[in-house]
């Protein structure tokens, strides 16, 4: 008996096309004017660009006659059930020093008791200075090390992969959070100062694992409202300024914050891109004791320094590192860059 | 997310490049049935196709034309691939038919029809296996000191090939078998590229679906309220259900079981047994909807497989046209049901491990055929020489053991590697007594309800649609309008893309 055939043609539930097209464009404008607001909302978390200002002109009539009639309620109501929230942009924490070489005063949030500000503005709080450099307690197994792994996709794999080698330690207690799409140019996607604001008042994590940028080379805008495209200055300029403020947030308390560069891509071009971004990182780290820049380039080149899916493995067998889109890691890859990252931990927190 | 050269589509489609198990990498921009992409797409074929309905020939060349945009919508290049597979079943259809006698095919026929599969086959083993042998199977070969040098390549999966290419076959081998005639090259395109059914099937038969496209036009009527209900189902099923688990607990423990109690571990898989569920018979519901509205009836595809009470009485229930498939193009040229017992338990045995071997390219797959093939064995076996093993009582055990069994296999078939299906094994029988936080009452609640909803009375969705039908035009689209909000309301920013796309 079948999904369709068994409404048998004598029992049908027959109508004509007209009005069943009339059902289907009702029901779908309906749905529009109903959902206008989200639909609005989806489009400006895509990237800047044609395609965006497209489904923004097109969304936008639909959310003003929402919005007018009060259609959007039902929906607004939901999610407020649903206790999500419409992920608004807001501000990086102020990091003074940021921009300018060799002096980093980190802006780093108030530890613990202070409550979680939710959508917060973590620039209005007060900051305490962290050591110069973290002091990583010795875990054990009653009391392991407590760590935070996240950052956008190209962490999925990897943090998997971390999170298995160490529970084989048996004293670190990993967390994963990575944020599929998301980076540092598009708070408005996902806010990370936000989210990294209430882990670091949370107090739990004593190591932060971060890897950013594989989705990072799009338009940025900037607190006035510019928008810089790749490659220009006042992006670069910009993208600086985050990444400093991530690092002095995420700074402070004997924390320790492990952040990881892109390995090498296929398109040359999307390379010399991610080559950039690590440039950023690692200078910004030099600058702040409590950050260590791990450099995953050379664990993903072949001899002569190119790009391959297939590299010999510690273990010296060939094995599949990358995924065919020739940007992400595939579980040997994952496994590979993890070992270099606890390789890192494990003499910092002297875990034998 | 899908960097570099994707940033056209929005970040939270992106998702589709790493939300995915296995060996089985989905395409980033494939127009998926849940994107407002596909609605404005199939509102406008909708009201196409009825328009142009009366003028027969260029109804169905407008179908064609419509199905190879949706399938160049992922990877243009890729529509010379489905229509080269077009061109050449087609001719070898049309020959193999000149090749039929009163007493079956001529010697030479029967050559030509394993010609005609071999190329079939071999173009997806291309696309879909070469990865797989020359990673794994060289690798054995090598063991046993001969050196293959073959190039590590990483070829890409077409979408879909896995299911035009049993169409394909069937096609050939009900020509060949006398049980259809060939088509022309029009109504072939149509059946092999119809985009309903393109990219995750359900895989219908060239003698349900032929019929259906040369017939003239009785009546313009359309059976709306199954075709929607299923629609609507198929998506809850599909954004709500599927997501909501794979994210929530299915993802996470099998990434590291290690980090996971027993208790998570074990609800891990039951999430995942109804993740895929939801998840494909949630995409072939939409399917089966879609093609309705165009006026074309599709096979059912699954039928509350969790209800099974034997793994025989299962694979009746669940992806129901790849099962007949197998039967009849596989089960039976082995020699199916005649001969003696244990060249028939071999039949069955080493179909369900090729049926597992195309769903993906990995040991794991085959593991999860293997398991099912010895299932099914064990339980003729059993059922042979116990007569007892009926009433309610047994039928009651015997939905236990069969639901464990599929959930055990499910371990492998979601797995990335053995190492870590036997990991999430080890952790259900062994960490006990550890927190689990991942465990909610209401994780609990949808499994057991997803479960729970399967040993719904039919009737009470036929009277739902019966209800439905009778309702006024804008009623109807007022209900549709609420159940789209509550379904993008429900589910998560940017769905995982469909676990079966590339198998």
């Amino acid at each position: 008996m079948s999904g369709a055939t068994r409404h048998s043609p004598r029992q049908r539930l027959g109508a004509r096309p007209r009005r069943v097209f009339g059902v289907m464009v009702g029901g779908l404008l309906l749905a529009v004017l109903l959902n206008a607001p989200a639909l609005e909302q989806g489009a400006e978390r895509m990237p800047y660009g044609r395609e965006r200002d497209f489904w923004l002109a097109v969304w936008k009539p639909f959310a003003a006659v929402s919005r007018a009639f009060f259609l959007d309620e039902p929906r607004n109501l939901l999610d407020r059930a649903l206790g999500r929230s419409d992920g608004d942009l807001f501000e990086l924490p102020a990091a003074p020093g940021g921009e300018e070489p060799g002096v980093a005063p980190p802006a780093t949030a108030t530890p613990a008791r202070t409550p979680a500000p939710g959508r917060g503005t973590p620039a209005a709080t007060p900051t305490p200075t962290p050591d110069p450099r973290p002091r990583l307690r010795t875990p054990t197994a009653a009391d392991p090390l407590r760590v935070w792994i996240g950052g956008d996709s190209m962490v999925k794999v990897l943090g998997e992969a971390f999170l298995r080698q160490a529970a084989e330690t048996g004293v670190i207690a990993a967390t994963h959070d990575p944020q599929l799409s998301s980076g540092l140019t598009r708070p408005d996607f996902f806010d990370w100062p936000g989210h990294f604001n209430q882990l670091v008042q949370s107090g739990r994590y004593e190591v932060f694992i971060v890897m950013f940028g594989a989705n990072d080379s799009q338009g940025i805008k900037t607190p006035d409202g510019k928008i810089f495209q790749p490659g220009e200055e006042g992006w670069t300029a910009e993208y600086r300024r985050r990444v400093a403020g991530v690092m002095d947030l995420l700074g402070g308390q004997d924390r320790l914050v492990l952040w990881v560069g892109q390995p090498i891509m296929r398109s040359s071009e999307f390379s010399e891109r991610m080559a950039a971004l690590n440039a950023i990182y690692r200078e910004e780290a030099a600058k702040r004791p409590w950050v260590q820049f791990i450099d995953l380039w050379p664990l993903f080149t072949t001899p002569s320094g190119g790009y391959d899916a297939y590299l010999a493995d510690d273990d010296g067998q060939v094995k599949e590192m990358r995924h065919p889109d020739g940007v992400h890691l595939v579980r040997a890859g994952g496994e590979r860059a993890a070992r270099a990252i606890l390789a890192v931990l494990k003499a910092e927190a002297k875990i034998p | 997310m899908m960097p570099a050269e994707s940033f056209r589509q929005s970040p939270a489609s992106d998702e589709a490049a790493t939300m995915q198990d296995g060996a089985a990498h989905p395409p980033a921009d494939a127009m998926l049935f849940p994107t407002v992409d596909f609605a404005v797409f199939f509102v406008v074929v909708f009201a196409i196709a009825w328009l142009i309905r009366p003028w027969h020939f260029w109804w169905r060349v407008f179908l064609v034309a419509a199905s190879w945009f949706f399938y160049g919508f992922w990877e243009p290049k890729f529509v010379l691939l489905l229509i080269g597979s077009t061109a050449f079943n087609w001719a070898v259809g049309r020959d193999l038919a000149a090749m039929r006698t009163p007493e079956g095919l001529t010697r030479f026929g029967r050559w030509f029809l394993g010609f005609g599969i071999a190329a079939n086959l071999l173009t997806l083993g291309w696309f879909k296996y070469y990865g797989f042998f020359v990673e794994d199977v060289a690798g054995l070969i090598e063991r046993f000191g001969v050196d293959l040098p073959l190039p590590l390549l990483q070829v890409t999966l077409p979408v879909a090939i896995s299911f035009f290419t049993f169409h394909a076959i069937s096609y050939l081998v009900d020509i060949a078998r006398g049980d259809c005639e060939p088509l022309s090259p029009l109504d072939f395109a149509l059946y092999l590229s119809f985009f309903p059914h393109l990219v995750a099937g359900p895989i219908v038969r060239v003698t349900e679906f032929a019929p259906q496209i040369r017939a003239p036009l009785r009546e313009r009527v359309i059976d709306a309220a199954p075709a929607f209900t299923l629609i609507v189902a198929g998506l809850f099923k599909k954004v709500v259900i599927s997501t909501y688990l794979a994210g929530e607990i299915a993802d996470p423990v099998f990434a590291s079981p290690a980090s996971h109690s027993a208790l998570e571990n074990l609800f891990g898989v039951y999430a995942y047994a109804v993740q895929i569920f939801a998840d494909f018979s949630g995409y072939t519901d939409i399917a089966i909807g879609c093609a309705l509205l165009l006026g074309i009836q599709f096979p059912q595809n699954f039928d509350s497989p969790y209800r099974a009470w034997s793994l025989q009485d299962f694979w009746r229930r669940w992806h129901m046209t790849l099962s007949r498939w197998l039967r009849d193009y596989l089960y039976i040229p082995l020699g199916g049901n005649r001969g003696p017992k244990w060249f028939v338990y071999r039949n069955l045995f080493l179909t369900m491990l090729l049926g597992g071997l195309w769903h993906g390219a990995a040991w794991t797959f085959v593991a999860w055929g293997a398991i099912h093939g010895a299932g099914l064995v064990l339980e003729r076996e059993v059922r042979a020489r116990n007569r007892w093993l009926r009433g309610a009582a047994a039928k009651a055990v015997g939905w236990f053991v069969t639901f464990h069994l599929v959930c055990f296999a499910w371990i492998f078939f979601r797995a990335e590697t053995f190492g870590a299906a036997w990991e999430v094994i080890t952790r259900i029988a062994t960490a006990w007594g550890e927190p689990s936080p991942a465990v909610t009452p209401l994780l609990a609640a949808v499994i057991a309800g997803s479960i729970a909803a399967q040993f719904l009375p039919k009737d009470l969705f036929r009277r739902f649609e019966v209800a439905y039908s009778e309702l006024a035009p804008a009623a109807q689209a007022a209900m549709l309008a609420v159940a789209l909000v509550l379904i993008d309301a429900l589910g998560p920013e940017g769905v995982a893309p469909f676990i079966y796309f590339q198998f």
